[in-house]
């Protein structure tokens, strides 16, 4: 379990992160989201103490990470593909990274199968694309089985089959009752990953909800249904205080039901339907809302920041 | 907040902090990582082979030299251990090299992120490299007087002839003075965290000091000059009197080691990573 207390961090004169509260709980996937710079790196390197928050804490399991007593055994965190020095192989990379937190050193043979680096093992880390180096920095994170893993932008430099077998992996992890935090730009991916979503915006909190209620929020979210007596349905169910919208000849999008609720006034009308359903917010629409709405959220203009 | 949710966040600490799954590592696993670290890189063999290279050169010529001025009538005999020690001025280079690369390398290649990941308590992670370069300084040392003395006791004959106790005086003070060596640059490098700018540091304190200081004729500037760290190596390695013994030869390397770690430490506890 992950807990944000209050957390915040200065770079001199701007709130990287402001006053974040959150908890991040075991036995799911929990999607990070945020614009570049909204501060989702900056709090990932607080919770694993290699920035000082300037208020507020980051904790893991009730304590900081630097009190954790095996850290690569409790937290398995991916930062950056920059992992390992270049001149060194990828199988001593781990095997001192478990001398330093005592994990059996067959560890790493079996994470190294794991990531499907079993052959890439003896070379040297220089020699690696970023998406072998992020299968390495993976294959890190898993070393001490962690309870905890956190990774940021993980399917950054991985190919189509690397993003499925990374979902595979954070799904499978979550099932077995790990705390999965994962930050991510891409929301089709995390569309397909996360259970709850945390979303940041200029280092503020913006939401922290299920992915279900999420999407529901969205406006775009909407039960569609067709009718040859689409103008009775409407009025209908107008009075019952839907908000309906004309969507084709003989067809309506009604927000703010559930397809029950419409099928239900339909046959209190005695109205005949040819289709009904739900058309679902895609995340990056129910996103794009989100962060409209906040009040003080500006969009970054592109370019504007890294 | 409930008492019992009070207790289950205890409970949940007390579990976390003691991990009773497994082996709880400490100092002696975080000096296991960093000499992997510094063991499995290949640049780090290749320095100390060069660094031998150098040492066993330098030792040769040095010998060959004296040899070759005694025969000719001029008073050239030295001890060979002594010798050996002298041409530590160019294989000290490349120990400091590899000392100020154990931390300057970790910013330049991010590793610095997964060390800290791995050993998060920073004192525990700049003392196990201390420890570690520190043993490395002294082995390296040690090796290189003795393999120096050697080269230089072969080439100069009798004009390196030598007792045990030169050889085990310079072994000792070529070793130390590498060990502190090693410490001053591991401080700096922490300090300045790049690796262009330890050597720089090195270079002006090991050769740009004690070449540039004695040309001010100013009193004091004459006075502190001989508390550089190559004067006191030289004084450890060799039993002189002149100006100051052994022991304050030693206390002079273990403050300018001490100094600069105790900064490098302050600084690497207090700085985002």
């Amino acid at each position: 379990m992950i807990t944000l207390e209050n957390l915040g961090k200065d770079f001199g004169s701007v709130r990287a992160v402001d006053s974040l509260s959150v908890t991040v709980a075991p036995g799911k996937v929990t999607g990070f989201l945020g614009p570049n710079g909204a501060g989702k790196t900056t709090t990932m390197r607080m919770l694993l103490g290699l920035d000082a928050p300037s208020s507020g804490r980051a904790l893991v399991n009730g304590v900081g990470y630097a009190q954790l007593a095996a850290p690569l055994r409790t937290v398995g965190a991916l930062l950056e593909p920059r992992t390992g020095h270049r001149g060194q192989r990828a199988e001593s990379h781990l095997r001192g990274l478990a001398r330093s937190n005592r994990i059996p050193v067959a560890r790493v043979d079996a994470v190294l199968q794991e990531v499907g680096l079993g052959e890439a093992g003896r070379r040297r880390i220089g020699t690696f694309s970023l998406g072998m180096r992020q299968r390495l920095g993976i294959a890190a994170a898993l070393l001490g089985e962690p309870e905890v893993l956190v990774f940021d932008e993980p399917v950054n430099g991985l190919d189509a089959d690397g993003v499925a077998w990374i979902r595979d992996l954070m799904r499978a992890k979550a099932r077995a009752g790990a705390t999965v935090f994962v930050s991510s730009h891409l929301m089709s991916e995390m569309q397909s990953t996360a259970d709850h979503l945390v979303v940041i915006g200029r280092g503020k909190l913006l939401a922290d909800e299920s992915m279900d209620a999420v999407l529901a929020a969205s406006a775009q979210t909407a039960v569609v249904v067709s009718s040859p007596q689409a103008g009775v349905l409407a009025a209908g169910l107008e009075r019952a205080g839907y908000a309906v919208a004309v969507a084709g000849p003989d067809s309506l999008r009604v927000t703010g039901a559930t397809t029950e609720e419409v099928g239900g006034v339909a046959h209190s009308l005695g109205v005949r339907i040819n289709e009904l359903g739900l058309r679902r917010a895609s995340l990056e629409q129910a996103y794009t809302e989100l962060t409209a709405r906040s009040l003080d959220y500006v969009p970054t203009r592109i370019g504007e920041e890294s | 907040m409930s008492g019992t949710k009070a207790t289950q966040v205890d409970t949940m600490k007390r579990a976390a902090m003691n991990q009773t799954a497994g082996p709880r590592p400490g100092f002696r696993a975080a000096m296991a990582f960093e000499f992997t670290k510094l063991w499995a890189v290949r640049s780090t063999r290749i320095t100390l082979a060069v660094a031998l290279a150098a040492q066993l050169a330098m030792a040769w010529l040095i010998g060959f030299s004296a040899w070759a001025s005694g025969v000719n009538g001029y008073e050239s005999a030295m001890p060979a251990p002594f010798m050996a020690l002298a041409c530590l001025q160019l294989a000290q280079l490349f120990i400091a090299t590899l000392a100020a690369l154990a931390i300057t390398s970790e910013y330049s290649n991010g590793t610095i992120i997964s060390s800290l990941q791995a050993v998060p308590v920073r004192s525990r992670l700049l003392g196990a490299k201390a420890a570690v370069l520190g043993i490395v300084g002294l082995g390296s040392g040690v090796v290189l007087v003795g393999a120096g003395t050697l080269v230089a006791a072969l080439a100069a004959g009798t004009y390196g002839a030598f007792t045990v106790s030169d050889l085990l005086l310079a072994l000792a003070g070529g070793g130390v003075y590498l060990g502190m060596l090693a410490l001053v640059m591991l401080g700096i490098g922490a300090l300045l965290r790049s690796t262009a700018g330890a050597i720089t540091g090195a270079f002006v304190l090991l050769f740009g000091l004690p070449q540039i200081l004695p040309l001010f004729t100013v009193d004091w500037i004459q006075r502190v000059v001989v508390y550089l760290p190559t004067t006191a190596g030289q004084v450890l390695g060799t039993g002189a009197v002149e100006p100051y013994g052994a022991a304050t030869a030693i206390a002079v390397l273990v403050a300018w080691a001490g100094g600069l770690l105790v900064a490098g430490m302050w600084v690497f506890t207090r700085r985002d990573a």
